[in-house]
């Protein structure tokens, strides 16, 4: 096969050309960077009032000012606490529930309707209930990301574990290693990729629930630093409280990416 | 013993099995009732208990909200529904079959998928103004992505040997579509589909727990302020039913495509 060439490249104009010239990646950062301006020549544009839209560049500076200020530390705080407990509660808890799925097929096969039912149910709607249980703080926040976290890591141990092909443990058989050994030189490692994609999976939940869950309603933490400014008509924090949002949701992926493609190597090796 | 004999007690072994998982599968949802009509027993305050719920339920049908509500959800659901499928298709099938431009947007794609959309919410409110139209626009800005990334899978998916078969057999796009193309596709399309419905409905929750006039989500919160526990379960009962009633459906369906594929597929 041609290299660059999609096979249906019959149905949609030949990209073989563009890539003799430009590289895929630049399009995406172009694309990118054309946004951001668009989105700052908008916002002093007459074509939107002063209030609604500020520039990226004065938010940014805000942005800077309310870090170095320390206004802002409390939240981020109470954000990072949330999405780690989560995450590390989803871990503790996760791990265990899908090895027993796993190793007991029959509990798997029992719970296969309802861990698909998990996936289709909007978590937030327990949010105010949990908010009458354990009160206006960061318990209800913590317990939201945990349920999400969970779900992601469950199904991707379960899964990592039981698509080890067979050949696999039977090589450890015939060494003659235990159940135990078994699990922890053969079944672990060769699910570590899909365990990992679990944990980056888990992580990400946890970061979203936490910060929709503080965006609906909180006492702290970065969700309600957007939502409580834009109630108080502080625009201008909203949108520095909102890049940083998306700035550190970036960030983060990012480097789940890179820790993924290390592991990759690592397994290569 | 004979192999009839073995085969016998195989068949059994399986009877039981399957005997077991179904008891097994009606025990789980019983327990969880008989559990929370403890609790609910337990904490009168905190928690309403399975009797008190649908008490509320058939309270909320004959006083009129619970149907306004749940009328009101759904008509934006199926708005926001439809046109985040409109636009995540085409979107998916385009940068799935283009190479170049499907490296381009991926990763952008991804990235949107997940980032913490919610905080965004603002801008739908600035834009649109309070209403249906902003709830709609912020649930279709959920539901895009994940169609969009379903589809540019399933599009990877499809088996460049067929794709070869048909070029060799001189096939029309037409009847490379019908034959090779749709039926490979029918499967993701499904999946996108149901992981569409399931975005759009998280997206449109928020929207109105966050800020809304009307709908579960707004109830739920107005709910929350008079600490009307007994609402609270009935409103989350009747989203959890909605929720997974709707994947079940779709989830049906699917299987029904998926082992068709099975037949045609050995792995390349």
């Amino acid at each position: 096969m041609v290299s660059g060439q999609s096979v249906m490249s019959g149905w949609v104009p030949s990209d073989l050309e563009l890539r003799r010239v430009v590289k895929p990646k630049w399009i995406t950062y172009l694309t990118v960077f054309l946004m951001l301006v668009v989105l700052e020549l908008l916002a002093r544009s007459d074509l939107t009032s002063d209030i609604t839209l500020w520039p990226l560049t004065e938010i940014a500076v805000l942005l800077v000012q309310e870090l170095a200020a320390g206004t802002f530390t409390p939240h981020i705080i109470q954000t990072a606490s949330a999405i780690f407990a989560g995450f590390g509660l989803a871990v503790l808890t996760g791990f265990p529930i899908a090895i027993a799925l796993w190793w007991f097929d029959i509990l798997g096969e029992i719970a296969d309707p309802f861990l698909l039912s998990l996936y289709a149910i909007p978590m937030y709607i327990f949010y105010p209930l949990l908010i009458i249980l354990f009160g206006l703080n960061i318990i209800p926040v913590i317990i939201i990301a945990w349920i999400m976290s969970s779900i992601a890591i469950v199904e991707n141990v379960r899964s990592g574990l039981s698509d080890v092909p067979d050949v696999y443990p039977k090589v450890g058989k015939v060494i003659g290693l235990s159940g135990f050994e078994s699990f922890v030189y053969i079944y672990l490692p060769a699910a570590v990729p899909q365990i990992f994609t679990g944990l980056k999976l888990g992580f990400i939940y946890a970061l979203i629930g936490t910060i929709a869950s503080e965006f609906i309603l909180a006492d702290r933490g970065l969700g309600f630093l957007v939502s409580y400014s834009y109630n108080q008509f502080s625009t201008g924090r909203m949108y520095a409280a909102m890049a940083l949002v998306v700035i550190i949701a970036i960030l983060m992926n990012g480097v789940l990416l890179m820790m993924e493609g290390h592991i990759e190597q690592w397994r290569e090796a | 013993m004979s192999v009839v004999d073995k085969l016998y007690e195989q068949s059994l072994e399986r009877r039981n099995r399957s005997q077991i998982v179904r008891f097994g599968r009606i025990a789980v949802p019983v327990t969880i009732v008989l559990v929370w009509q403890v609790l609910g027993l337990l904490y009168p305050g905190s928690i309403a208990s399975p009797a008190q719920t649908l008490d509320t339920l058939v309270r909320g049908i004959e006083q009129g909200w619970l149907l306004k509500s749940l009328e009101v959800s759904l008509l934006r659901l199926a708005i926001a529904v439809i046109i985040a499928v409109s636009i995540g298709i085409p979107i998916g099938l385009l940068l799935g079959m283009n190479k170049f431009w499907g490296e381009a947007y991926e990763s952008i794609l991804l990235s949107a998928y997940s980032t913490p959309k919610v905080v965004l919410l603002p801008l739908f409110l600035l834009a649109f103004g309070i209403g249906t139209k902003y709830l709609v626009a912020f649930a279709v800005f959920h539901g895009i992505f994940p169609v969009a990334i379903v589809i540019i899978g399933g599009v990877k998916n499809i088996r460049e040997v067929h794709l070869r078969i048909a070029e060799i057999m001189q096939l029309s796009r037409w009847k490379t579509f019908r034959e090779i193309i749709a039926p490979s596709m029918s499967l993701p399309l499904l999946i996108a589909l149901r992981l569409g419905f399931n975005l759009t409905f998280l997206g449109l929750i928020l929207g109105e727990l966050f800020q809304s006039d009307a709908g579960l989500g707004f109830q739920l919160m107005d709910a929350l302020t008079i600490v009307d526990t007994e609402r609270i379960f009935a409103i989350n009962v009747v989203i959890v039913v909605l929720a997974v009633g709707v994947n079940y459906a779709m989830y049906t369906v699917e299987r029904r495509f998926s082992n068709r594929m099975d037949i045609n597929a050995p792995e390349y």
